[in-house]
């Protein structure tokens, strides 16, 4: 066992790529969000590489309520995230999955049972990220007229995740739950076994106060956005101060910030595969892309290449708008600027360099008590996976951040947690 | 003739019932024989006494991973799943598993599931029914959103789809509003297979209107149904109970001439556990089929293709 603290590794696998035109590389498989044989290779590669997870996010919709814009995106079209990772369970043996599910358009026995299912299929590597609906178009899909306001969704989403872990609960498997709440009212128990890792690994991403909240009570794994160092220590000190409060070990919670990394021999080749990128976004794209994010018309109208305007605060993914309006004001973009920024990572880190820089950054966040470990977040797949896997992991080894070989079985495990 | 194995029976962690393994071996060598398809049960937990299954269509994608031809069908309920959720879960299914899925529809109101999903009321059978019916269509009309030539992966043009080819739904009924479009392609075989396994006429009635492949008893009068295609489900059994006719090849001309009477395309045959299903294998089924042989089939033909139904018959 290594006397250094290891990292947490994530991979969070966007097919194409996470970069909005990622889809239009000359090497990226268009197809890639409906290839299943191209999601197998990519976790395959990230098991060889020892990764903690593969992590795929969801929607119930497509992405862009425009058509015309949505049509010139790879993000209206993928597989569905359960369906998948049964299929990602049988082509892998180690490497954790989790995949992403809604508190508001499903039900917490159906739910469970999934994702106890996809447990026992994988042997015990199996993450429930959850999240609360943010977007208009899913609503749309399931009889709601508009979202539930924010702090109704939430209060939908603690009972959900009571039911739920009280489902997984190892005793409580081939018992009646008998629960009746506010929104729920779950008679049966799951009646199937436990994996081998007892209960799925619980990740949340919310936060807002009350995502931070439900996550310092619930979650294992908590995924953040966030650009500059000083913010990720704040949101981490903030919740790690919250896991305290709330009776729980604080190394049992392990917070994890997206990275999108763009790793080569030299920062003018890793500088160039960005730039090509970023000459593939049309202006249309990138502009509906960040208001979607923002929630708002506001950007209708407003010429390109002059200053965000006023954004109210919306329903909607309160954090994430919180981060990009900062970053405007911050950094001085104009729309266009800000929007081309956006397109690579909606948001989250960008970090673009040789392995000794893009690892000294890492490190940095990691040894400064602002992560326990990344999500990373590859502009394309698989060229970007490929320069992480074979750059800058093996420069995290030689530092001693990252483990070699998986420690078990299961995905708590790897993660080193209870 | 088209054959398949309906899996049925307890699911536990050992012993005799149906395991993970004892699913992944009884399904591959079905394939090997040539067995059209394989009908998974959805049961969830009533009580100590009645076994849980796993998620069946997560089981199906698992399954898809390690098989190439067999059809893969499996019970999902529309007490359990929103319509969007369930027609985006099959349309991956299709896609995952290259045109093999088939989604039988449950018409009978099971209370353990009642007990378990929280509907602002108890929803009655005869509320079950007309639930069924908004929400087949809605699932059929999100399938049917996105036309077959719709994706262009057009790099230098920056077009990845072409929006006149792809459609919202706009459903607004008593049950659901839902306004689409699902957000995955076109299934490789138009849309995945709708079965229905009809028990008394009503029943019958949405059969004709909606499946593609309809199962029977025996006993039943055929529906009219010139769309679809009608499979007799039967569990052989001698005059002294035990579960196989003797011997399977007096079986196998029997069960032949009755499906030329009848005019079924095939035989379901229930397998309460992997033994069961193992001794179907090992008798009765290779005994059925063309010539008295089954053979597996060619290359990586649709379910829909297979069973020789007319493509993109409930688009």
């Amino acid at each position: 066992m290594a006397a250094q603290k290891q990292m947490a590794l994530g991979l969070f696998l966007m097919a194409p790529g996470h970069h909005i035109a990622a889809w239009r590389h000359p090497e990226a498989p268009a197809d890639a969000a409906l290839d299943i044989d191209h999601f197998v290779g990519l976790a395959q590669s990230a098991e060889a590489a020892g990764l903690d997870f593969v992590f795929v996010e969801d929607a119930a919709g497509v992405r862009e309520a425009n058509p015309a814009i949505a049509s010139q995106t790879a993000r209206s079209l993928g597989l569905e995230p359960l369906s998948l990772l049964a299929a990602l369970a049988a082509n892998t043996s180690r490497i954790g999955l989790v995949a992403t599910a809604s508190t508001s358009y499903n039900e917490p026995h159906g739910l469970a049972r999934a994702f106890a299912t996809l447990d026992l299929l994988s042997g015990g590597r199996i993450g429930w990220n959850l999240v609360t609906s943010a977007s208009e178009i899913e609503a749309a899909n399931f009889g709601a007229r508009g979202l539930r306001p924010h702090v109704d969704r939430y209060a939908r989403a603690t009972e959900f995740a009571d039911v739920v872990t009280r489902l997984w609960d190892p005793a409580n498997r081939h018992a009646d739950l008998d629960h009746t709440g506010a929104h729920f009212t779950v008679r049966h128990g799951l009646g199937l076994p436990p994996s081998p890792q007892g209960a799925p690994v619980l990740v949340q991403a919310g936060a807002s106060e009350a995502g931070r909240d439900l996550a310092a009570r619930t979650a294992d794994v908590v995924f953040t956005a966030a650009q500059t160092f000083e913010s990720a220590k704040s949101f981490y000190d903030d919740l790690k101060a919250r896991v305290r409060a709330a009776g729980r070990d604080p190394d049992d919670i392990k917070i994890m910030p997206g990275v999108s990394p763009t790793v080569a021999a030299t920062r003018a080749e890793a500088e160039r595969r960005v730039a090509a990128l970023q000459e593939l976004i049309p202006d249309e794209v990138g502009t509906a892309l960040l208001a979607s994010y923002l929630s708002t018309d506001a950007l209708a109208g407003q010429p390109l290449d002059g200053p965000l305007p006023e954004v109210a605060a919306t329903q909607g993914m309160q954090s994430r708008q919180a981060l990009v309006v900062e970053q405007a004001r911050r950094d001085n973009l104009s729309i266009r600027a800000l929007a081309r920024q956006f397109a690579g990572a909606r948001g989250h880190w960008r970090l673009t360099g040789t392995p000794t820089g893009v690892a000294d950054e890492l490190e940095r966040w990691f040894t400064g008590g602002a992560a326990d470990g990344f999500n990373v977040m590859p502009a394309w797949v698989p060229g970007e996976l490929d320069a992480f896997t074979a750059l800058l992991m093996p420069e995290l080894r030689r530092r001693g951040l990252f483990r070699d070989g998986y420690p078990g079985a299961t995905l708590r495990a790897s993660l080193g947690i209870a | 003739m088209h054959l398949a194995l309906a899996l049925e029976g307890d699911f536990t962690d050992d012993g005799a019932g149906w395991t993970l393994a004892a699913l992944a071996a009884v399904v591959g060598r079905a394939e090997e024989l040539g067995v059209d398809f394989v009908l998974l049960p959805d049961t969830i937990a009533a009580s100590p006494a009645r076994s849980a299954w796993p998620d069946a269509t997560l089981l199906l994608a698992w399954l898809a991973a390690s098989t190439r031809s067999i059809g893969l069908v499996c019970t999902a309920s529309t007490l359990r799943f929103e319509p969007y959720t369930l027609a985006r879960r099959f349309a991956s299914l299709d896609l995952i598993s290259r045109g093999r899925i088939g989604w039988r529809l449950p018409l009978k109101l099971d209370p353990a599931e009642q007990a378990s999903y929280s509907a602002p009321r108890r929803i009655t059978q005869g509320d079950l029914a007309e639930r069924a019916e908004e929400f087949t269509t809605i699932v059929k009309g999100l399938w049917a959103g996105w036309d077959e030539d719709a994706l262009l992966f057009d790099k230098p043009a920056g077009r990845f789809f072409d929006p006149a080819k792809m459609r919202h739904l706009d459903h607004t009924g008593a049950n659901f509003s839902v306004r689409g479009p699902l957000n995955v392609p076109r299934s490789p075989q138009g849309a995945p297979l709708l079965v229905v396994e009809p028990q008394e006429e009503a029943e019958t009635d949405f059969a004709a209107r909606h499946a593609d492949l309809i199962i029977l008893d025996v006993s039943a009068s055929l529906p009219n149904a010139p769309q679809a295609k009608t499979m007799a489900r039967i569990a052989p059994r001698s005059d002294a109970g035990s579960t196989l006719i003797a011997p399977p090849a007096q079986a196998a001309a029997w069960l032949e001439a009755l499906a030329a009477e009848r005019g079924y395309a095939g035989f379901v045959f229930p397998a309460p556990s992997p033994r069961d299903a193992a001794a179907l294998m090992d008798g009765l089924l290779p005994k059925l089929g063309r010539g008295g042989h089954l053979t597996p089939s060619p290359g990586h033909a649709t379910l829909r293709v297979r069973l020789r139904l007319v493509a993109g018959a409930t688009a």
